[in-house]
């Protein structure tokens, strides 16, 4: 979290940002490996659908999710945007499909917000806040959540890393 | 890291390989106690203890270790033949000295009891040995002590010059072509203080520069105190032993304000054989390995070794594994294949040759031979042998077989379990048992490691009661874990024992405790890729056998296509491929498919059921079967098309597909893609997928 | 510095000045005290009060000064320390 010195009181943070359909996610920068381009993905058998299989980066084999599925969208054919981001989580590397990547960008506290209780595609707990960025509405996702439900990574494990 | 830390790193490092080779040779010398090269030993051993745990104040270790040094001191001078009960004392001592080494490195309070009551059955002990200096008041033992020494022709005191030469000569032994060893005689005058020096500030600078440091300060000359005078020096000399990596000006910088004569810095040659003492943390065998017949330590011509991070090692082990699949893709690529140059035929030739060799050579450097873990389950042996109060024979085969060594660790534990297990539910209740079945009072335990078809077998055998195969099945199908009707071969029955529901106590207490604790056991072998194999003969014995891969990071594959994925079968479980004529293909209603092979009835498998992928449906006879090997019996794999073969590094898929039990990794290809490896143990006909 | 009874407990990290204060303290007392403890974790910060531990006990051996009587010390600030003061 970077600190402006200027303005003591307020805390900006920064956020990678992406689109699934028409919804804009982000998630907090820290956690970000890697962004590479959509390549060709190995189908393990007997996995969760939103479990599209494997990819092979630089001789690591690394999971990587069908966030649309995730989400309980529908799925689509990747085009030239799609991108597979890459998180680090206590030394796990997962790797999340979107549709495009949009920006980095600084969010300040005091526009971050409690996220909705209902509405919208996804099960609202992997969304720890709603920001506002100007006129477009960002929900921020809780990449931990988002992992642990999935029995990708035991959340007991990581007890010790520190939220953002 | 400050070089304080760094050198205590080291200590912790070094203390630790001390201590497991104390264990071994106590052992060793509990056998033999007439080997006098074997308690030298030991006794430089806990004397190299001694002198790095005091300095870093491990004050509790260093006492024990003192004592204890004195003990072995006075045996190996004396050469006096040890009582059984003294040699005892000896064990239990090896074991005080691991504990509180673990309560020091742990910062823990507390010692153990046995800490208090050893060390004082050593100090009681060496009082009757040794003649001690004790005050006048205590005297009533002192007849016998002087008659003792007399005896012995030891002096009343510890002489302080010998105290001096012993601390040389010991570090003569640490030295190396970096560190020095330089003995400082400081004789201040006696308006030192005065002068703004003080003996502990000089001894406070030499510790920052120096690995070692032992000083001894002669005070003989101190004046009782009608005479004395604080502010005037009246020690009349302190010797410094020092050992540093610095150079003899560095160090006698430090004196440079002295007066010439308070001050005289002598080097201290090595020793004339030097023991080269770089080890090699990872593979080759150290100079403490000891042979069979005593030698004396100096003397051996020790085996020149370097130390290595075993990170770097697995830095190295990874990119060997991307050479032979980089290797690979070339000498497959088709492209490249369909050059018709002699010259580049030739080269690629050379090239395979090459990177199997650098694969060989970079993996025996993994590969130590499991004598050590076998060492520690002498021990083992002889303490449940005396906690049972059975006698047993240990036999100990194939010490020398060589294992990689990231298995060695984990193969400790489970073998330790087994062991215990055979002498303490395998063999007879007692001697009356075995004499009326015919056999030796003594039990027989076998230890025993081989190379069988590229794995490595560590085998455990006991010639007591055996296994009621019976008694088993019965206590399976009560507990549910197989039905009635089920057909086992003897194996499959046996092992039995090691499911969970038969590890409980009471679920054991007719089989008399086998069993128990097996399933952890069980778990802990499939994670190294190996599996425990129980054979038995009711009244002769069991044995128990792990098999385990010789690497568990690069296999040799056949790789193959089926439904449009390419899979990895390990060539090991291959038997045979084929492409059955439509006559030998039968489907039998209700229990699947199956090809007659020669004779032999063998379930087929798809993949594509297995997997639950959707394809198009091809007859058996219509593509190729490739029978395999597995735990449960021949299976036949069938698939579209042979691929080829492969050597491939195995890498792990990571915690959320692990639990795939058909799948037991991934493998990257010479083309960049991904090929999954098949469990072909987990690979069962339908019906049988219901199954435990 | 503390006296209890006939038991002396004292600091070992004493300066050049302290030193030379607790002979000052001891000389008139030498004869009634039976015991010198020292303070938990102490270090020793000059020879001088080693040699006055020694005097004092040449001058009553059987005065009990356990720290002494060991013969020996260690720290990771100074190693091994060894001391003999009689024959």
């Amino acid at each position: 979290m970077s600190t402006e010195p200027n303005t003591s009181q307020s805390k900006k943070a920064r956020y990678l940002t992406f689109f699934l359909g028409d919804e804009q996610y982000g998630i907090a920068i820290e956690r970000v490996k890697e962004i590479i381009a959509m390549m060709k993905i190995t189908a393990v058998p007997k996995t969760p659908q939103f479990m599209r299989g494997v990819i092979n980066l630089r001789g690591s084999i690394i999971p990587v999710v069908d966030t649309r599925l995730r989400f309980a969208m529908p799925s689509r054919e990747a085009d030239m945007h799609t991108a597979i981001i890459i998180v680090e989580i206590d030394k796990i590397n997962i790797g999340f499909i979107v549709d495009h990547v949009e920006e980095v960008a600084s969010i300040d506290e005091s526009n971050l917000s409690e996220p909705p209780k209902f509405g919208s595609y996804i099960d609202t707990d992997f969304i720890s806040a709603v920001a506002q960025m100007g006129e477009n509405v960002v929900m921020i996702l809780d990449v931990l959540k988002l992992f642990e439900a999935d029995e990708i990574v035991d959340l007991e494990q990581i007890q010790n890393l520190i939220e953002d | 890291m400050t070089k304080q830390e760094q050198v205590k790193a080291i200590f912790i490092e070094e203390a630790g390989e001390i201590v497991e080779k104390l264990d071994v040779d106590i052992i060793r010398f509990e056998e033999n106690s007439n080997d006098f090269n074997l308690l030298n030993e030991i006794f430089r051993g806990v004397h190299t203890l001694k002198g790095n745990a005091n300095a870093f104040g491990f004050t509790r270790l260093g006492e024990f270790v003192h004592h204890f040094e004195d003990l072995l001191d006075y045996y190996r001078s004396t050469k006096e033949s040890i009582e059984a009960n003294n040699l005892e004392l000896f064990v239990e001592s090896v074991d005080v000295v691991k504990e509180v080494m673990g309560c020091e490195l742990n910062a823990i309070e507390q010692l153990p009891q046995s800490y208090t009551e050893c060390l004082e059955k050593i100090k009681r002990l060496l009082a009757l040995k040794k003649n001690i200096s004790k005050p006048m008041t205590e005297q009533n033992s002192v007849a016998e002590l002087n008659d003792l020494a007399s005896e012995f022709g030891l002096s009343s005191l510890e002489n302080e010059e010998n105290d001096i030469e012993k601390s040389i000569k010991f570090h003569q032994a640490l030295q190396t072509d970096e560190l020095n060893l330089y003995k400082i005689d400081l004789n201040l005058d006696i308006d030192c203080y005065k002068r703004g020096f003080d003996y502990f500030i000089f001894l406070k600078i030499l510790s920052e520069r120096t690995n070692f440091l032992e000083s001894f300060f002669d005070m003989k000359n101190v004046k009782t105190i009608s005479e004395f005078k604080s502010d005037e020096n009246g020690i009349a000399n302190v010797t410094v032993v020092v050992l540093t990596l610095q150079r003899r000006e560095d160090i006698e910088e430090i004196f440079e304000f002295l007066f010439e004569h308070e001050f005289h810095i002598t080097q201290i040659e090595p020793a004339v054989i030097k023991k080269a003492d770089i080890k090699i943390e990872a593979a080759l065998s150290t100079a403490f390995q000891t042979a069979p017949s005593p030698a004396p330590s100096n003397a051996n011509a020790p085996k020149s070794t370097i130390r290595i991070d075993t990170i770097k090692l697995d830095e190295l082990f990874d990119s060997v594994g991307e050479l032979v699949i980089t290797q690979n893709f070339i000498a497959q690529n088709e492209k490249i294949r369909s050059i018709e140059d002699e010259a580049i035929n030739r080269t690629i030739e050379t090239l395979s040759k090459i990177t199997k060799k650098i694969q060989d050579r970079v993996m025996s450097l993994r590969m130590i031979a499991i004598k050590d873990t076998f060492e520690k389950m002498k021990r083992v042996v002889r303490d449940t042998s005396k906690k049972t109060l059975k006698e047993v024979h240990l036999i100990v085969q194939g010490e020398d077989t060589e294992i990689d060594k990231t298995m060695i660790d984990s193969l400790s534990d489970p073998l330790i379990h087994i062991i215990r297990n055979a002498i303490d539910h395998g063999l007879e209740s007692n001697s009356d048992e075995r004499l009326r079945a015919g056999k030796n009072a003594e039990g027989v335990i076998a230890l025993r490691a081989f190379h069988k078809s590229g794995n490595i077998v560590i085998s455990v055998s006991d010639d007591g009661r055996g296994i009621n195969k019976e008694r088993v099945l019965q206590k399976a199908i009560e507990r549910g874990i197989i039905n009635e009707n089920e057909n086992l071969t003897d194996s499959q029955i046996f092992s039995l024992i090691m499911q969970p529901g038969f590890s409980t106590a009471e679920a054991v207490s007719d089989l008399s405790g086998r069993g128990v604790g097996l399933d952890v056991v069980k778990t802990s072998i499939e994670k190294l890729r190996g599996k425990i194999e129980i054979d038995s003969d009711e009244g002769c014995g069991t044995t128990f056998s792990i098999v385990l891969p010789l690497t568990l990071a690069i296999i040799d594959g056949m790789l193959v296509r089926t439904a449009d994925e390419i899979y990895i079968i390990p060539t090991l479980s291959v038997v045979e491929s084929f492409r059955p004529e439509k006559e030998i293909v039968h489907i039998i209603k209700g229990r699947g498919e199956f090809v007659n092979l020669r004779g032999e009835c063998i379930p087929i498998i798809r993949l594509s059921t297995v997997f639950d992928i959707k394809t198009q449906k091809m007859e058996a006879w219509e593509s190729i079967l490739v029978c395999v090997e597995t735990e449960g019996g021949r299976i036949a794999v069938m698939i579209d098309e042979l691929l080829g073969r492969q050597q491939v590094v195995i890498k792990t898929l990571g915690k959320s597909l692990a639990k795939i039990k058909e799948i037991s990794g991934g493998a990257i290809l010479g083309n960049g893609d991904i090929a999954l490896i098949l469990n072909v143990d987990e690979l069962r006909p339908l019906n049988e997928i219901s199954h435990v | 510095m503390e006296i209890n009874g006939d038991a002396l407990t004292i600091d070992l990290d004493m300066s050049m000045d302290e030193i030379v204060e607790f002979e000052e303290f001891i000389r008139p007392r030498i004869e009634y005290i039976e015991k010198i403890e020292i303070e938990e974790n102490g270090l020793l910060k000059s020879s001088a009060l080693l040699s006055l531990l020694v005097s004092i006990k040449k001058t009553r051996p059987e005065m009990e000064i356990p720290f002494l009587d060991k013969g020996w010390t260690m720290s990771p600030i100074y190693g091994t320390v060894h001391w003999i003061y009689h024959d």
